[in-house]
């Protein structure tokens, strides 16, 4: 199976709590291209779990649209959701003990996720010592997670996630403790099952060289898509309502209900704070199209 | 898939063997309840046909043939149906009297009876085969002096009709004594109901003479009676066989009613009857206790499962989120229960017949073995068994992988709940009514009412401690009591605590109510088996005259402390049963119990034995009696004598009284000890109006009557005769006169007795205010007493004098039934002082030996399967308590850790763990004996105790507080030990450290 696009259209959740509700997401707008590998980064309780989980069709958004593939999840039914997930959307959850039945085997643990897909019609399913290699755990199909290394427990958490062959594979914190060492071997099987199959991968990480590694980093800030950065190059994101956030170490500089002119020049887009010409008080804004080249 | 599912067992082996046993226990439960049944139904069987008496355990069919009456052919036509009956034993006999055997006109029964000789135990000689031979007793032979070859002639007897006097018919027979016998057991069935054996005034048996079968062809009496009696064999009896049985009888007596010759008699639909009612009751009784305690059964497996299941509500979701299709979604949850549900059943049903068979052995010494009946009960339980699993994985099940995902599951719907308790509450009503109104007993869902009163009280109570509990978690809390504070929020918050909670108090309130029920039962049981025997024993008697009776336990026991006589009052159809007691004695013996009514035995006694004037007595050997005969006619005199020390009373004739007035003597050597004169009475031989007139009586110059005894207003009565008798003073004598023909009688009888007859009563009489005497004639009588219940009779039956009942019968022939009771102050040999006194004593019975008779009927029996089935709720209960502190157990030690990390002092992660459950156990202990009380006034009073009403007593209401509070104690302090295990096992895992990976 070929990488499976993303679309995200002002998307908002909403958590219901007899306290209060809480927007979790609050107008998100992203699009992931087919076999393109993404890091969600991000503060914790900006929203970027919860976005996953929107991903993975585990919730539904409060708002918006949610395309995966040629899907639009909001109008899929929770069997067609629950298809999916076993056939085109692999899910890899924080923890890599959790992603797996403690009690059998890797192989077991493999011929479990591909059962869905198994019964669907005109799927080829890899062999799971084949999946295995791919994570860099082959011969160890008999071995339990209990007695696999951490690193080793993540990556056989991947081998299940890709076990189906998913267009999409949704990886929740795969590094998040592991040492230098474990994080690349992980990070280096999420590359080999992207190079291999074209597999779209969003990982959620707080680790920033494990979005610098993937290529590109969507930062996810208070609900919004609040930056990008695409190697090496941080940029800022126009929402699909025209907002743009400021980076953080810029915003500080700039309290709320600070002025704007917005001045377009020589290609360019300069801001002027307060009406004030370029230098410490305004920004140069470089713009590009998402997808276009820098 | 299958491969998966054994490895979850593998891996969760401990809670795949709880639901494996669960489901055995719930099986065994269910196919015990029918197992019991069977049990107990084999028990009443063995035990009511070993303990039946003759009559009920024989049909007896019998004809009489004499000249112009032919009843032989009736007999040979109908004979076949009886030697038809399955599972009987026939024994034909023929039996004709005979004068020979004895001295003078002494008349012998002589009988042939098939296979007599298996019965009878030789003494001397042989036993009789060959053409007039026959056997005569051993006693016999000693008395007469007949020995083994006395040729002996013999003659038929007949009976004028008119006077009833035997004399030899002229029919006479040589026969060949051959032998001597003793019977071999003269109470085995085999000798049918003819009483061959019975035991006179003076302990002798009676001994017939037995003949061959080739003898009694020979003979040609013209008068013999043909009898055929079928004994019911033991072993014939089943459960099974009752309804068959039952047919087989009354299809056999209803043809032989066809005849006007025969004598049929049986008792053996009474002993069908009442085996069928013990069983119908045990049938009530006993869904009564196993319904509940599957219910629960199933209840602990609906906690296992969901508890376990709640317990891998993650891995439930990860294999939902792997996009599992919805029935393999179902099987991996369900399938490890599925498997342990499947093995559990044939292991339950295996150890549900096991133990019944065991408890059987050992507590009926019956041998039950397994039964294919019972195989839809435990289907059933495995339909029970999956639906309570499937409401246990329901929720998980319908979960969405997000919920499923959560560490910490959402609240579940409360209105599931709370329409679960509306329509226990609901069916609890509706069976309370029907108990209660429909007056069907326990019948339908009367059956289930305790268990619903429980459930109820159950639900609704730990419905209500929740709020309570959490009120005191807030207070504790704000007090810095955090031990008492954390304990409470376990039970206010964990929906396993509010399950535990119903478990410990359901079950609790089973043993209370159980406890209750055979507590009530045992103490109803004495009370009955004490009025049902009247005294702390009772000898029972073969046939003895009243005056015999009365005076032999008088001179046994002068001064009335330890013995009274008793014989029943005869009864009618539709007269209340009743007994006529020496009430003299009453007091002193009789077991007389407060709640008989206000009035004690000695007021009772007193009301009825009024005092009167003395009863005539003859005291000598000759008496001349003055007499005035008015009339022309001739007439016999005769007077009815009864002697005072018992010897059999006797009429003496004054001959025939010839015109005007004469004085007569007669010679009473019988009256040495003084005889009571019964009556006096004229034999009249012309037809005519009889008068005489009775000037006096007097026994060696002493008067006996005289003016003043004959002229005495309501002295004298005439007997309701057909001679139309009239009595009445006349100048100094008594005049009695009546119409004259042959053999007529009429009668002048003394008022010994007041009139009309005081006596005790239970109820209104039905129909008349009168009874009938020993002479069968209705006499008048008036209520003294109104008692609540009587010795021997309980709520239904009256009490009269014996020898006022006794004076007021014309004559004194032999009573059957007569007793004599005794108090424990009597002595160790009064059975030979009884005999001495020449009282026929045939056994002896007490209140214990009634009591275990009671404890063998099918309440009683019932009852004990309910104490069983309350003591393994019990069980079940402690086994919750482990379970849901198993579950509950990480994730409790995870919070307390986490809060010890913080802070919590040692000593209240030690309080919080141990009144976690304490609390819980403690609630469900009280409630439970709230449960079992509400329970109790509810549907305690209609559980059934006895088989039948014979001896109507009203049982206690309540029990001894002791009888249902130690139970419920030891239970209590069984969860409490269970709850301390508990409490130690979380402390232990929360002070260890790195527990795995569930911090995270």
């Amino acid at each position: 199976m070929t990488g499976l696009a993303v679309t995200c259209r002002r998307v908002v959740h909403i958590y219901r709590a007899d306290a209060g509700d809480v927007v979790a997401l609050a107008g998100v707008d992203l699009h992931i291209a087919p076999g393109e590998m993404v890091a969600f980064v991000g503060p914790s309780g900006s929203g970027k779990s919860t976005l996953i989980a929107l991903l993975a069709g585990l919730m539904r958004p409060s708002a918006g649209r949610v395309g995966i593939g040629t899907y639009d999840m909001g109008k899929l039914s929770d069997a067609e959701i629950s298809r999916l997930r076993g056939t085109e959307v692999g899910v890899v959850l924080q923890g890599a003990a959790r992603n797996l039945l403690p009690y059998a085997s890797l192989h077991r643990n493999i011929w479990l996720a591909q059962t869905r897909a198994a019964g669907t019609r005109g799927v080829k399913l890899d062999d799971p010592e084949r999946i295995l290699d791919l994570v860099g755990l082959g011969g160890q199909g008999k071995a339990k997670v209990g007695q696999l290394a951490p690193g080793a427990r993540q990556r056989a958490a991947l081998a299940v996630g890709i076990a189906a062959g998913p267009g999409l594979l949704l990886v929740d914190e795969p590094t998040s403790q592991l040492d230098a060492e474990g994080r690349d071997e992980v990070v280096h099987a999420l590359e080999t099952v992207n190079a291999e199959r074209g597999t779209t991968i969003v990982v959620v990480t707080h680790d920033g060289e494990v979005g610098n590694r993937l290529g590109r980093a969507v930062t996810i800030r208070d609900g919004r898509v609040g930056a990008e950065g695409r190697d090496g190059q941080d940029f800022a994101v126009v929402a699909g309502d025209g907002t743009i956030q400021l980076p953080p170490e810029v915003l500080g500089e700039f309290p709320p209900g600070t002025l704007f002119t917005v001045d377009r020049s020589n290609g360019g887009v300069t801001l002027l704070a307060n009406g004030e010409p370029v230098g410490e008080q305004g920004l140069d804004v470089a713009a590009r199209q998402a997808d276009a080249p820098v | 898939m299958i491969a998966l599912v054994l490895a979850m067992l593998r891996a969760r082996r401990a809670q795949a063997l709880t639901v494996l046993l669960l489901c055995a226990f719930t099986t065994g439960a269910a196919v015990a309840g029918p197992a019991s049944l069977r049990a107990v139904d084999a028990a009443i069987v063995e035990h009511e046909a070993e303990h039946a008496t003759a009559n009920e355990r024989m049909l007896s069919l019998g004809a009489v043939s004499s000249e112009g009456i032919n009843a032989s052919s009736d007999f040979t036509q109908f004979v076949p149906a009886v030697l038809g009956l399955p599972g009987f034993d026939q024994v034909y006999s023929v039996e004709i009297s005979m004068f020979g055997f004895g001295p003078g006109a002494e008349i012998s029964r002589v009988v042939f009876r098939e296979d007599t000789c298996a019965h009878l135990t030789m003494v001397r000689g042989r036993c009789s085969q060959g053409n007039y031979e026959v056997v005569i007793g051993e006693q016999t032979a000693r008395r007469t002096g007949i020995v083994p070859g006395t040729r002996v002639t013999t003659d038929e007897v007949k009976y004028d009709p008119s006077s009833g006097v035997a004399y030899p018919a002229g029919n006479p027979h040589v026969l060949n004594v051959v032998g001597t016998y003793e019977p071999t057991d003269p109470d085995d069935l085999y000798w049918g109901r003819s009483s061959y054996f019975a035991l006179d005034g003076k302990g002798q048996r009676a001994e017939p003479v037995f003949m061959s079968r080739r003898t009694i062809g020979y003979l040609n009496q013209s008068t013999q009676w043909q009898g055929m009696d079928a004994i019911l064999r033991a072993d014939a009896v089943t459960p099974e066989s009752l309804a068959d049985l039952r047919e087989a009888v009354d299809g056999v007596t209803a043809a032989l009613g066809e005849s006007q010759m025969l004598i049929v008699s049986t008792e053996i639909p009474k002993l069908l009857e009442r085996i069928q009612a013990s069983m119908d009751t045990a049938h009530t009784l006993v869904p009564i206790a196993f319904v509940p305690l599957v219910a629960l059964c199933l209840f602990v497996i609906y906690l296992a499962v969901s508890y376990g299941t709640a317990g891998r509500r993650y891995e439930l979701g990860l294999v939902a989120l792997r996009g599992a299709s919805p029935l393999r979604r179902w099987w991996l949850a369900s399938g490890e229960v599925i498997l342990m549900i499947l093995l559990g059943v044939p292991l339950g049903y295996a150890l549900g017949h096991a133990a019944v068979a065991l408890v059987a052995w050992l507590r009926f010494d019956t041998v039950v073995g397994p039964s294919l009946d019972t195989l839809p009960y435990a289907a059933a339980a495995l339909g029970g068994a999956l639906v309570a699993a499937f409401f246990g994985l329901r929720r998980e099940l319908s979960s969405s992988v997000a919920e499923l995902l959560r560490r910490v599951a959402g609240r579940g719907r409360a209105w599931r709940s709370v329409m679960l308790e509306v329509l226990v509450v609901a069916l609890a009503v509706a069976a309370a009514f029907q108990l209660r109104q429909g007056g069907g007993g326990f019948e339908g869902i009367a059956t289930l009412l305790p268990g619903l009163v429980i459930a109820a009280v159950a639900l609704l109570a730990a419905r209500a401690v929740v709020p309570l509990a959490g009120m005191v978690a807030r207070t504790a809390m704000r007090r810095g009591r955090l031990g008492l504070g954390l304990a409470a929020v376990q039970l206010a918050r964990r929906p396993g605590s509010h399950r535990l909670l119903v478990l410990l108090t359901v079950a609790t309130a089973l043993l209370g109510f159980a406890a209750a029920g055979v507590d009530v039962a045992a103490r109803a049981r004495h009370d009955r088996a004490t009025i049902a025997v009247g005294a702390d024993s009772v000898v029972r008697l073969d046939s003895v005259s009243l005056q015999q009776l009365l005076s032999a336990v008088r001179k046994v026991d002068p001064a009335g402390e330890f013995a009274m006589a008793v014989a029943p009052v005869p009864t009618n159809e539709g007269d209340l049963p009743g007994l006529a007691v020496d009430t003299s004695r009453l007091a002193t013996v009789a077991q007389w119990r407060p709640d008989f009514g206000p009035a004690d035995a000695g007021q009772v006694a007193k009301l009825l034995r009024p005092a009167t004037t003395a009863p005539f007595v003859v005291k000598g050997t000759a008496l001349t009696v003055d007499v005035a005969n008015t009339t022309t006619f001739s007439v016999e005199a005769k007077l009815s004598l009864t002697p005072l020390n018992g010897n059999g009373a006797f009429d003496v004739s004054l001959g025939m009284l010839r015109p005007g007035r004469h004085t007569y003597p007669a010679r009473v050597p019988g009256c040495v000890d003084g005889c009571r004169i019964a009556r006096f009475y004229l034999v009249t031989t012309d037809s005519g109006q009889i008068e005489i007139v009775l000037h006096g009586l007097s026994v060696g110059g002493a008067v006996v009557l005289g003016p003043e005894q004959l002229t005495a207003p309501d002295r004298w009565t005439s007997a309701n005769d057909q001679g139309g008798s009239v009595v009445r003073p006349d100048g100094d004598g008594l005049r009695v006169s009546g119409s004259g023909w042959t053999g007529n009688v009429i009668t002048a009888i003394p008022v010994d007795a007041p009139t009309p007859l005081p006596m005790a009563s239970t109820g209104e009489l039905p129909f008349r205010k009168e009874i009938t005497g020993f002479d069968g004639q209705q006499l008048g009588v008036v209520r003294v007493a109104k008692p609540v219940s009587l010795p021997r009779l309980g709520t239904n039956g009256i009490l009269v004098d014996l020898e006022y009942l006794a004076y007021a019968a014309e004559t004194d022939g032999g009573i059957n039934g007569a007793e004599v009771w005794l108090t424990s102050a009597a002595p160790a040999d009064v059975i030979e002082r009884l005999r001495g006194a020449g009282l026929p004593v045939r056994a002896r019975v007490g209140i214990a030996g009634e009591e275990t008779a009671l404890g063998w009927e099918g309440s009683a029996l019932a009852l004990w399967f309910y104490v069983v089935a309350a003591a393994f709720g019990i069980l079940l209960a402690v086994g919750g308590i482990g379970l849901v502190a198993a579950v509950d157990r990480r994730r409790r030690a995870d919070d307390l850790r986490f809060l010890r990390w913080q802070g919590l002092r040692r000593r209240d992660v030690r309080r919080a763990a141990l009144w976690g459950n304490l609390t819980v156990v403690l609630a469900g202990s009280v409630l439970g004996l709230g449960a079992a009380a509400l329970a109790w006034i509810v549907a305690g009073d209609q559980l059934p105790i006895f088989v039948d009403n014979v001896v109507a007593i009203t049982p206690p209401r309540w029990p001894a507080p002791g009888a249902v509070l130690a139970p419920w104690a030891a239970a209590a302090v069984l969860f409490a030990v269970a709850a301390a295990i508990v409490a130690a096992q979380l402390r232990r895992a929360v002070a260890r450290n790195g527990s795995k990976g569930t911090l995270s």
